[in-house]
């Protein structure tokens, strides 16, 4: 009898974010389960303000953690179990205002690569965009993170090689979305996946910004997209094919270091969004 | 016939056996006549697309609820939460059907949850309500106001437990907006403005084309008209007056839910409606997508219902109305006090002087219902046999203002409602659009 293959174990932690995650958690969850290989948990915090000291999940029961949260501090337990997880090779994705979250906790913005908001500076790292074709880090002083207007941009892949990004086009037309910008951070072992130019019309920074990423932490594995901003009656950046699927795809690298879905032959187009309707709110 | 099971499986902790227990009719105690099931609530699904899965991922999530069936007429959807049933149990023990009849005949349940479309909602709700079941179902409670007191009456009726998924009521800012508004902290209202999302898609009027494998369509469509197959199923239903009424009836069950909640008006409804709204023409997405809908209560307060694009324009430049964030601006409850506004939504609350928001509940004052978590609540009352958070009448009674507003747009007058017996009292032509006609031999359930 052929072996069942076990699905990969995926925890979404949830519960406070400056996003209305109620919107946004499902979304993922769904997202996730519709790839086929995976088993999805969510674990939700208190409320914002509340007290966070039983507030621990069970990380090391889990391959993967997905970050929808940016709000209070975890405790310290709580905090020492995520960075063994990852540190033993637990794998991490980053979801947009994730990366807004705890400036204050060092391990995780290692573990996060780059950061914005919340009092970042140049004391957090270099400001990292795409330059000469290469990944160019910034130590210029300055506050971290912004955005301009949302908008559809275009995503420019720029690790075509890399398991995440094999067999994805080189350029499509991303959803109408917040993209951030100046982001700063620690920055190491990272390695940029795609680009957005962030057009100085839309009030942006006039620079190729990276908008995937991995992050690479002890044995752990990080997959950071800063695609994904939701509002409370409108996911429509969630809907995007190409958040879609990279989605599944950088999941499954943090988990295993592998990618074996699949990449689906639809795609958004250089001049044409593709919109996955069915992922809406509940 | 009412059924309740006195055979019920569970599953052994260790090895994941299944073994009959049987539970003794005669031990435990009444309550509302009817006798509670044991600890363990044995549930299924009728409906699991993206609401339906959401909502049955709420309860996998509980020690004391066991999901034991799911019913689509998708099997892709069927599959998808076989899979999720069997990852979550270690066995692949559930069962799938196509027919909800066929469902509730053969499965032993104790509740179910309904998540389809809402022309669907009726008959399933009746259906389940008669054998006893007890339903968390997914707002708006009906598509027409004839069914939803069908639905009501069923409930009652049967001494069923039923959770409208208003679930905005379970969330802690909606239930402060509402204290703060019955216990006067802007004093006394004369007006409520409820902002929902400006609606509606175009899509033209698409090919027919062959529907694809694994989908009953004929089943999909039930009581609406027959019409050919275009492409236009999951989600999308939503934009199309056979099957919903757009943004507007969509986020009923939220915003003037949550409007009545903090006006003591959940049980009744408005004395007067009129209404405009826009559709395109010569789509198939014909919903309206922008209206404009103003009501009167008998108490003299006023509401208006509108796309948030509206009032978006409208509070522009006002007193606290300064924020960036537009899509703030427009949706959710506004009250207007003596003593100034109160808004609240799902991105947060506000008030015209905003250092009334610092209130905490004093003793003496109304506090209104605390749930635990509305799918929580819904389990809860199961087994207590209390009252939910968000029953059918309260469910019944925000989308009523929604129907209403569509039979007032339909019709271009203003219309005089009595909300007891709930009629109008000045047009026959609205009265006839109380009820949707039912197609393919289909019939609202007897109670």
């Amino acid at each position: 009898m052929a072996k069942k293959r076990e699905r990969i174990k995926v925890l979404i932690v949830t519960g406070q974010n400056n996003h209305y995650w109620k919107n946004s958690t499902p979304i993922f969850r769904e997202i996730l389960e519709h790839a086929g290989i995976f088993s999805v948990d969510v674990s939700t915090s208190p409320e914002k303000g509340k007290d966070m000291s039983a507030f621990n999940p069970k990380f090391s029961s889990y391959d993967v953690v997905v970050l929808d949260y940016n709000g209070d501090s975890w405790n310290a337990q709580a905090k020492t179990e995520f960075e063994n997880f990852v540190r033993y090779g637990g794998g991490v994705v980053v979801i947009h205002a994730a990366d807004n979250a705890f400036p204050e906790w060092k391990e995780y913005n290692k573990i996060i690569g780059l950061g914005g908001w919340e009092g970042r500076d140049e004391k957090s790292g270099p400001y990292v965009y795409w330059k000469n074709d290469k990944a160019f880090y910034d130590y210029s002083p300055g506050s971290a993170g912004s955005h301009g207007i949302q908008w559809e941009y275009l995503v420019q892949n720029r690790s075509p090689k890399h398991p995440i990004m094999r067999g994805v086009p080189m350029v499509w037309l991303h959803a109408q979305d917040e993209l951030y910008d100046r982001l700063r951070g620690p920055a190491k072992n990272m390695e940029i996946l795609a680009t957005a130019y962030s057009d100085k019309n839309t009030n942006g920074s006039g620079r190729e910004e990276p908008i995937l990423f991995t992050v690479k932490y002890g044995k752990g594995r990080i997959f950071h997209t800063v695609m994904g901003h939701v509002d409370q009656e409108t996911v429509t950046s969630l809907q995007c094919a190409g958040f879609v699927y990279t989605l599944q795809r950088g999941t499954e690298w943090a988990a295993t270091g592998k990618v074996k879905q699949a990449v689906p032959a639809k795609w958004p187009t250089k001049t044409e969004t593709l919109m996955l309707k069915q992922y809406n709110i509940h | 016939m009412r059924r309740r099971k006195f055979l019920t499986n569970v599953v052994m902790a260790a090895g994941g056996l299944t073994v009959p227990i049987i539970i003794p009719s005669g031990c435990t105690s009444k309550k509302n006549g009817k006798t509670p099931p044991s600890d363990r609530i044995i549930m299924g699904g009728i409906g699991l697309g993206s609401m339906g899965t959401g909502d049955m991922h709420n309860f996998l999530g509980m020690e004391d609820v066991q999901y034991v069936a799911v019913c689509d007429i998708d099997k892709s959807h069927r599959d998808n939460a076989l899979g999720i049933i069997s990852e979550k149990y270690g066995n692949k023990d559930a069962r799938a059907y196509n027919d909800f009849r066929e469902f509730l005949e053969k499965e032993k349940l104790d509740a179910i949850h309904i998540a389809v479309p809402d022309h669907w909602h009726a008959i399933p709700a009746i259906e389940a309500a008669t054998r006893g079941l007890d339903i968390y179902g997914q707002k708006p409670l009906a598509r027409s106001v004839a069914e939803g007191r069908a639905i009501v009456n069923a409930v009652e009726k049967n001494n069923i437990i039923w959770q409208t998924g208003s679930q905005q009521r379970s969330e802690e800012r909606f239930l402060k907006a509402c204290e703060m508004v019955r216990n006067n902290k802007i004093g006394k209202i004369h007006h409520v403005d409820v902002g929902l999302p400006d609606g509606g898609e175009t899509i033209g009027m698409p090919d027919e084309r062959a529907v694809p494998e694994g989908i009953d369509w004929n089943m999909w469509l039930g009581p609406a008209q027959k019409v050919p197959f275009r492409g236009v199923i999951h989600w999308n239903w939503r934009w199309i007056l056979d099957y919903s009424g757009g943004q507007l009836t969509d986020w009923a069950g939220h915003h003037i839910d949550i409007a009545h909640w903090g006006l003591d008006l959940e049980r009744t409804g408005p004395v007067e409606i009129e209404g405009i709204g826009y559709s395109y023409e010569n789509d198939l997405f014909n919903v309206p997508y922008a209206y404009d809908i103003n009501c009167k209560y008998a108490n003299g307060l006023t509401m208006n219902v509108a796309n948030k694009s509206k009032f978006i324009e409208m509070r522009k430049g006002k007193t606290g109305w300064d924020r960036q964030d537009d899509n703030n601006l427009g949706m959710g409850a506004v009250w207007y006090g003596e003593n100034g506004w109160l808004q609240v939504n799902r991105g947060g609350i506000w008030a015209e002087n905003p250092e009334i928001l610092d209130y905490e509940i004093g003793s003496g004052e109304i506090s209104l219902y605390k749930s635990p978590g509305h799918h929580r609540n819904f389990i809860e009352c199961v087994k207590s046999r209390k009252e939910p958070i968000a029953p059918a009448e309260v469910g019944h009674r925000s989308i009523s203002v929604a129907l209403l507003g569509e039979i007032a747009m339909t019709t271009g007058k203003k219309l005089k409602w009595d909300p007891v017996a709930e009629t109008f009292t000045n047009s026959d032509l609205a009265n006839s659009l109380l009820m949707r006609k039912y197609h393919n031999s289909w019939d609202l359930p007897k109670i």
